[in-house]
């Protein structure tokens, strides 16, 4: 639809500028077609604070946001650069335990039988609960906002894993029993390939409760990054920063979301 | 000892371990006193004395959590169906569920408590949170009906509607559940942060209270509560998972 619009946009106006025309409308309609509920939030922002009368002291519009970004880059680059680091060392990390300890306690009924307990625990602890306790622990500092990060991915890591591993088909299970196949090789040819797709939901669903796990963490305890910066903003009532570094927060989760999406397209068209 | 009862038998183990294990820590004073044994823990939610404060943060956190969960679980699947629907409000969709997600609670708190007060942005944190989940659940869900049942239904010539609900529906089903038990803790967790931003009563007022006053008995008891209400309600949600994987296995 969007390129028969944009053809007959250009037909209608004809020649180069046509084309040109044609090219810049494509383009819009994408954009549109893309991002049409962020634009309508974008437009519903300023509308809203004009329609309740809402001065700068209680919220800032999106033009103060922009313009202390365009003015103060330099305050926002260091503390992007610490949550990207922590957020993705501990995504990594929890994936990776989640996923080793996932092919384990499938393989042994004995080893989920001791771990399933734990894992769900781990899972259902409140994050907002486990921060005092493992800030008390681990001291205020950086590693405990890794051991934290590495928590909350680890689940949904683990638990995909597992469930990805046991949907394999009777059929297939079949096969490999009658012609012998050793647990190894029915673990890494047919029931770990068979979890991938599982494996590859849990990153992207894990992606952005890395991110937030770190801006929580370092919020309460550790004194840099991203979530560090919104808390001072807001103890020293700079509005427009605290909001534009909400904003570049977010940005940041919705790359590494977008990342892990494609990787995840990517991985499941090769192996379905 | 018949192989339907091992697993149980190992699982009450793992627990009783896992029990031992933690009590044992806090006896011998391993972690300091931040970790105190699960028996001092038990006897602090056992006492009559604490349950008034105990109950009445815990009646606020679970209503939040419900109502938050419902109004989520709602969104997210109108909003799964109206992607599969109306294809063309699908990337949008997806992005904006994304960024519905990215938003972090910590800076949102503002901007919620000038929408809806103090005592309702926990609720709506907990709405996004389960929206997001349960998205991402039944749109992957609804992409899974095998092609050769949706071609049959095509050529046939199904609606659009009639194929949506005699075939991705319910093949979607278990990704439902599937994003239902994972939106369980989610939801506890929701209500949690959301009341740290000035809400009178909840476990989460209890966390920080009780941090605060280096009240370490609170703090595990508190904690102790969220996690049975999570377990509770993840209990309900992997039942009902696993009686949909039977039935469509």
């Amino acid at each position: 639809m969007t390129q028969s619009l944009s053809v007959a946009a250009a037909r209608t106006t004809g020649g180069l500028f046509g084309r040109v025309g044609g090219a810049v409308g494509r383009f819009l309609l994408v954009v549109l077609q893309r991002y049409w509920p962020i634009i309508l939030l974008l437009i519903a922002w300023p509308v809203w604070l004009w329609a309740n009368g809402y001065s700068r002291a209680v919220a800032p519009s999106p033009l103060d946001v922009a313009t202390d970004l365009v003015l103060h880059p330099d305050v926002y680059v260091w503390p992007v650069l610490w949550t990207t680091l922590f957020a993705v060392g501990g995504l990594a990390l929890g994936m990776l335990v989640g996923v080793v300890l996932g092919v384990l306690v499938w393989m042994s009924p004995l080893a989920s039988g001791l771990l399933m307990p734990s894992a769900l625990i781990l899972r259902v602890v409140p994050v907002t609960a486990m921060i005092p306790i493992l800030a008390r622990l681990f001291g205020y500092g950086s590693g405990t906002v890794v051991v934290i990060v590495v928590i909350l991915v680890f689940f949904p890591a683990f638990s995909l894993t597992v469930s990805g591993m046991s949907s394999v088909a009777k059929s297939s299970r079949d096969l490999f029993g009658v012609l012998g196949a050793g647990l190894l090789t029915r673990v890494l040819r047919l029931h770990l390939p068979a979890a991938i797709p599982s494996i590859m939901l849990a990153l992207r669903l894990s992606a952005p409760i890395a991110i937030l796990g770190v801006l929580l963490a370092e919020y309460l305890i550790s004194g840099v990054g991203l979530g560090d910066l919104l808390r001072s903003s807001a103890d020293r009532l700079q509005f427009e920063r605290e909001w534009a570094s909400a904003l570049v927060a977010t940005a940041l989760s919705v790359l590494c979301f977008g990342l892990a999406q494609s990787l995840e397209r990517r991985v499941v068209d090769r192996v379905t | 000892m018949t192989s339907r009862l091992r697993p149980v038998l190992y699982g009450v183990s793992g627990v009783v371990v896992l029990l031992v294990l933690a009590e044992l820590i806090g006896q011998l004073g391993l972690l300091g006193t931040t970790w105190p044994p699960l028996s001092t823990v038990v006897a602090f939610l056992l006492d009559p004395d604490n349950h008034t404060l105990l109950g009445n943060a815990l009646a606020a956190t679970v209503t939040e959590a419900l109502i938050g969960g419902a109004i989520g679980i709602a969104a997210g699947v109108f909003f799964a169906l109206l992607a599969v629907l109306v294809p063309v409000l699908a990337p949008g969709l997806d992005r904006f569920a994304a960024v519905i997600d990215a938003v972090p609670a910590v800076a949102l708190a503002p901007f919620l408590i000038l929408i809806l007060g103090r005592e309702g942005t926990p609720v709506l944190v907990v709405a996004l949170s389960v929206t997001f989940i349960i998205y991402i659940s039944m749109s992957s869900g609804l992409s899974v009906a095998s092609h050769p049942y949706q071609d049959l239904f095509t050529v046939l010539g199904a609606r659009r509607g009639t194929r949506l609900g005699l075939v991705d529906l319910p093949a979607a089903l278990p990704k439902f559940f599937d994003g239902l038990a994972l939106a369980a803790p989610a939801m506890i967790l929701g209500a949690t942060i959301g009341e740290w931003f000035g809400a009178k009563r909840g476990l989460g007022v209890l966390f920080i209270s009780a941090m605060q006053n280096y009240r370490i008995d609170l703090l595990w008891a508190a904690a102790a509560l969220s996690v049975i209400c999570s377990l509770i309600i993840y209990g309900i949600a992997v039942a009902a998972q696993r009686a949909v994987a039977r039935r469509f296995a």
